[in-house]
């Protein structure tokens, strides 16, 4: 079994791919929500009750051809830190990580799989691809949904499909969402309207975290919302041409950018690399701010290439529970500002040294 | 297909619809008899013939039409659903059918689920699908004293019977 030090040592596979893809498109994920016949939902049921469940389904999660040597736990067995570091990392939910008892996680080596029990339905399986691969990402989770119908009988009726703690996830219990960086269309003000137009088409827009998080470093998540009446590739479809469009708009906002406003443009990413290579102290959302005007910098050829690829591992190895698990120890905010902006120096020396060494005897 | 009150064949097939539920019964000679549903005059609510019987009867299709507060399965009360959005158990959906069945519309694109469903299901749907034609043709066979064709039909119901129980186990 993987231990936890194991599964952060390695970035997940989704967050090391880079290419032409990845420049709007970071990561396509795809959830299906499962619940065992005629047994009470996490939220209602006994702790013996969820208890049962979770005992029933981790050694049989564990055993899934995919899963060997992977990361399994029961949730409670982790510190508040760790599991803070598994929401940062998309591998539980925020939800789940509040609700400890009877609760468990099983991840695969690879972390594009991960299998939460007892979030708010039984079983919630978890597909993380790079890019736009939504289908992809369904296929992946569709087959741990197959091999599991063996030897599990899941809630589900002839009328409503798959039922689920909440009817917002009833029928497939499929939620696909795909995370993308729009700094082009934040700074040409046209953010506004797209967020709008896929509203209107039936799909939720939302933050870095999923429901109720802001949007932070100019990333978006878009996902589907209804999941009753339509087949997962209905959805899948649907959802892949909206994202692929909108994708499209952000690199004709950033070639319009760059040929109508050139100046602002690499004023903004400019700023953003003074600060992030000279900064001392730096707070979580400032340094995704800057993070996502230097990751443009570097998609429109302005800043060097490799940008990319860094960026994308500091995005999440800033955040307040990675900094704290890299540096071994719980840090107050303050502390963590300061460690924070040594970890984007220090990341960004090779590929932007900075023309003074303003360092002198402090770190 | 068995008696709902013994263990005997079943030879007659019962339907009463009253205060807007559908029940289905079937019993045996024996025992349709003893509650006096040969004689027409003793056609009451089915609850005062089968008494505490094993409840077998179908009431699931108009069950939308008597709202319930408390799920059977697990407690869980509508007034719950209705604080927090959420259900108890997977049976909730069939007790709250009425009230989930409003909010629907606006949460999703349709009513029915047209997805994936586990390859089983859609095995026990067909042989539910096939035992219930079966039932009807019972039921026509006997009323034209076709009794011949009745005991085949009967003897179709029983082997699918046991495939479906093959199938659940």
């Amino acid at each position: 079994m993987m231990r936890f030090a194991t599964l952060l040592k390695n970035p997940a596979d989704w967050m090391a791919a880079h290419d032409e893809e990845t420049s709007v498109v970071l990561t396509s994920r795809v959830r299906l929500a499962r619940n065992l016949a005629r047994v009470p939902f996490p939220g209602w049921a006994r702790k013996k009750e969820r208890e049962a469940v979770r005992e029933s389904l981790q050694s049989k999660l564990e055993s899934l051809s995919g899963m060997k040597d992977g990361f399994s736990h029961e949730l409670s067995d982790l510190d508040p830190l760790q599991k803070q570091v598994l929401v940062e990392r998309h591998l539980i939910s925020r939800e789940q990580a509040a609700r400890s008892e009877g609760s468990g996680s099983v991840v695969n080596r690879k972390q594009t799989l991960s299998l939460m029990i007892n979030e708010e339905d039984h079983l919630r399986i978890q597909a993380i691809r790079p890019s736009l691969q939504l289908r992809e990402a369904y296929k992946l989770a569709h087959s741990v949904d197959r091999n599991l119908e063996g030897s599990v009988e899941f809630a589900v009726d002839p009328q409503l499909g798959y039922l689920t703690a909440c009817p917002t996830n009833l029928g497939t219990g499929m939620r696909a969402s795909s995370m993308l960086h729009l700094p082009g269309l934040v700074l040409s003000d046209q953010i506004g309207l797209v967020l709008k137009g896929i509203n209107k088409l039936g799909l939720a827009v939302r933050g870095l975290y999923g429901e109720g998080t802001e949007s932070l470093g100019n990333l978006y998540q878009i996902s589907n919302q209804s999941t009753l009446g339509e087949t997962e590739e209905a959805i899948l479809d649907r959802l892949t041409k909206v994202i692929g469009d909108v994708a499209r708009y952000e690199i004709q906002a950033r070639q319009k950018l760059v040929i109508e406003d050139p100046v602002m443009v690499k004023d903004r990413i400019g700023r953003a690399a003074g600060t992030l290579t000279y900064a001392r102290i730096i707070t979580s959302k400032e340094a995704l701010n800057h993070l996502s005007m230097l990751r443009l910098g570097a998609d429109l050829d302005i800043m060097p290439a490799e940008l990319v690829e860094i960026c994308d591992r500091l995005f999440m190895e800033t955040q307040p529970a990675h900094l704290q698990w890299s540096a071994g120890k719980k840090l107050q905010p303050e502390a963590r500002d300061i460690l924070r902006a040594q970890m984007i120096r220090e990341h960004l020396h090779s590929s932007l040294p900075p023309a003074i060494d303003i360092s002198g005897k402090e770190n | 297909m068995k008696c709902d009150s013994c263990q005997e064949k079943a030879t007659v097939f019962y339907t009463q619809v009253a205060d807007g539920k559908l029940k289905k019964f079937v019993l045996c000679e024996a025992c349709a008899q003893a509650k006096g549903i040969t004689n027409p005059e003793g056609l009451l609510m089915a609850e005062e013939l089968l008494g505490d019987a094993p409840q077998k009867t179908e009431t699931t299709e108009l069950a939308a039409f008597e709202p319930q507060d408390k799920c059977d399965g697990c407690g869980f009360t509508l007034e719950n659903f209705r604080k927090v959005g959420r259900l108890g158990c997977p049976d909730c959906y069939r007790t709250f059918a009425q009230e989930i069945n409003q909010r629907l519309p606006t949460m999703h694109k349709g009513l029915s689920h047209t997805g994936y469903i586990p390859e089983g299901l859609i095995k026990q749907q067909a042989l539910r699908h096939e035992l219930s034609n079966l039932t009807r043709q019972l039921e026509t066979a006997v009323l034209e004293e076709n009794y011949e064709e009745a005991a085949k039909i009967r003897d179709c119901i029983e082997e699918l019977e046991k495939g479906e129980k093959a199938i659940l186990s």
